[in-house]
């Protein structure tokens, strides 16, 4: 008992040992381009696995879109993400969430994407008759825009090396 | 005579193949592959400073087995003394992983009684030593290179590259696998076994649905051709070229797509599915959230003209050039009218 009572006691007193932390990893590789923890975290909430693997999902979205609009020579440059903020300065956050935006459009306005009076009819019916015309046309242009994305998206992973590693 | 002619002819076909060495083997049976001891040692810069509690005391790599830490210290912007910042140690891992000499990068802080060991974790990419591709007829060029990093992208891009090369050659249902075997400490000799099929010709070509006033233009603008090589990705192009010139007769929603050609053989009749639609012509064409002297209408289609996705294309080309890439042109078809309205308005929405 006695033992006992002296081995906890010094079990205890024994400094806990000190873990490495991690500070920084690759949690994602998107053809030669890595996706890091840090850059994970700058975007949002990581309190559950979900919730990381979903943000981290939309990070290998925006990298694979990335790297083909530069493959199509697409850029973006400050002016035209000041244009498009109409101010000349902004959060860095901010503006790389425009300039993301910005070569997006540009990529996607290389494809057939249009609107026709049958997705606005589907549209009114979901949304109802008190909604204006431009708003209901402006919505479905952004549906139609982003069914072009989701397919457009599985082509580039279906010929893009992607590997996850949270 | 036939006996030794037969003999001879043997002989000539043995001797014309290059003999496999046991090296070539060795990597096209995809073996050994053990990695040699794993680097668990940290190797330091330089030795701890006495930097006190939350500051770097001294920067080290676990994992380094052929790559010499010196080379990497140029890489390394976190400096002892001073406090992790995270920004900075983003920017050591993204120098380090774009060195492309790691399969992987991470870094740990270890306490310790003068301060932190700041510690890059990696693991090298064994490098290649030699390549060999296995194939009734091998590529002009190898699709890596020796002293190529052996990482997951490089062999997944030489894959494709090698499967491209053999498709572009009409070896529509090629097969390329990849096997390797460890050659040295940090090296490895890496294997394409390629079964290539055969190669595929198109035997005719229907245009199932077309008019018979556009079938010359389209079979024209066709790359894929009758008594040609099948590729399916000029067919893919095809089907854009088509697409194309539907939209510059107004016939917006015309639908062309290719059937899927029977899985194997050696020749192949294309199948094109066409469904022309209506000619669409321009209905309003209306500027938004631009000011007046953004409004370039002169340059934008007139309304009643056929419309032509190349001239709005151009339309929005030219106002772009004379207002920045801020313009962007919107369609709103109306498939009960067979009118496009078309708006051109800033590219960002608020």
């Amino acid at each position: 008992m006695i033992r006992a009572a002296l081995l906890l006691a010094l079990l205890t007193a024994l400094p806990a040992q000190a873990q490495p932390r991690v500070v920084d990893r690759v949690v994602a590789v998107v053809g030669d381009s890595a996706i890091l923890l840090s850059e994970l975290r700058a975007r949002g909430s990581l309190s559950t696995n979900a919730q990381a693997r979903e943000l981290l999902s939309r990070m290998i979205d925006e990298e694979l879109l990335k790297r083909a609009a530069a493959r199509s020579h697409l850029t973006v440059t400050s002016d035209e993400i000041d244009r498009a903020l109409g101010a000349t300065r902004s959060e860095p956050a901010a503006r790389a969430e425009i300039a993301r935006k910005l070569l997006e459009n540009k990529l996607l306005k290389l494809r057939r994407v249009y609107v026709t009076d049958k997705d606005l009819a589907a549209l009114r019916a979901r949304l109802g008759p008190q909604i204006d015309e431009a708003t209901l046309r402006e919505r479905a242009m952004a549906e139609r825009l982003e069914a072009e994305r989701t397919r457009y998206l599985e082509e580039l992973r279906r010929t893009t090396f992607v590997e996850v590693r949270l | 005579v036939r006996c030794l002619l037969l003999l001879f002819l043997v002989a000539c076909g043995g001797a014309a193949g290059t003999p496999r060495t046991p090296q070539e083997e060795a990597a096209c049976n995809g073996g050994p592959h053990a990695p040699g001891a794993p680097a668990d040692a940290v190797v330091f810069f330089d030795p701890p400073q006495a930097a006190g509690a939350g500051k770097i005391a001294r920067i080290g790599f676990q994992g380094l087995a052929t790559v010499k830490v010196t080379d990497l210290r140029a890489l390394v912007k976190s400096a002892p003394g001073t406090r992790p910042d995270p920004e900075s140690i983003a920017g050591d891992v993204r120098r380090l992983w774009d060195l492309g000499a790691f399969e992987d990068v991470g870094v740990v802080t270890e306490p310790q009684p003068g301060g932190l060991d700041l510690v890059f974790q990696v693991r090298e990419a064994h490098r290649v030593r030699d390549v060999f591709v296995r194939a009734a007829a091998p590529p002009q060029r190898y699709p890596l290179s020796r002293g190529a990093p052996f990482t997951s992208p490089v062999t997944y891009a030489a894959k494709s590259d090698l499967h491209e090369y053999y498709a572009d050659r009409g070896h529509r249902d090629v097969e390329v696998k990849m096997q390797w075997a460890r050659a040295a400490p940090g090296l490895v000799d890496v294997c394409f076994l390629v079964k290539e099929g055969p190669v595929v010709t198109v035997s005719k070509i229907d245009l199932v649905g077309v008019s018979p006033a556009h079938e010359p233009e389209l079979r024209r603008r066709m790359k894929t051709a009758a008594g040609g090589i099948f590729r399916s990705q000029v067919l893919d192009e095809d089907i854009t070229r088509l697409i194309l010139f539907y939209d510059d007769k107004g016939m917006i929603t015309t639908e062309v797509r290719a059937e899927e050609p029977a899985p194997r053989g050696e020749k192949l009749s294309v199948r094109v599915l066409i469904q022309e639609g209506p000619v669409f012509q321009i209905g309003t064409v209306a500027f938004a959230g631009l000011r007046e002297e953004e409004r370039y209408r002169e340059l934008a289609p007139r309304p009643g003209d056929v419309f032509q996705r190349s001239k709005m294309l151009d339309a929005v080309g030219k106002m772009q050039r004379l207002h920045g890439d801020a313009i962007a042109g919107q369609m709103i078809v109306d498939t009960r009218a067979s009118t496009v309205d078309l708006v051109f308005r800033s590219s960002i929405t608020p």
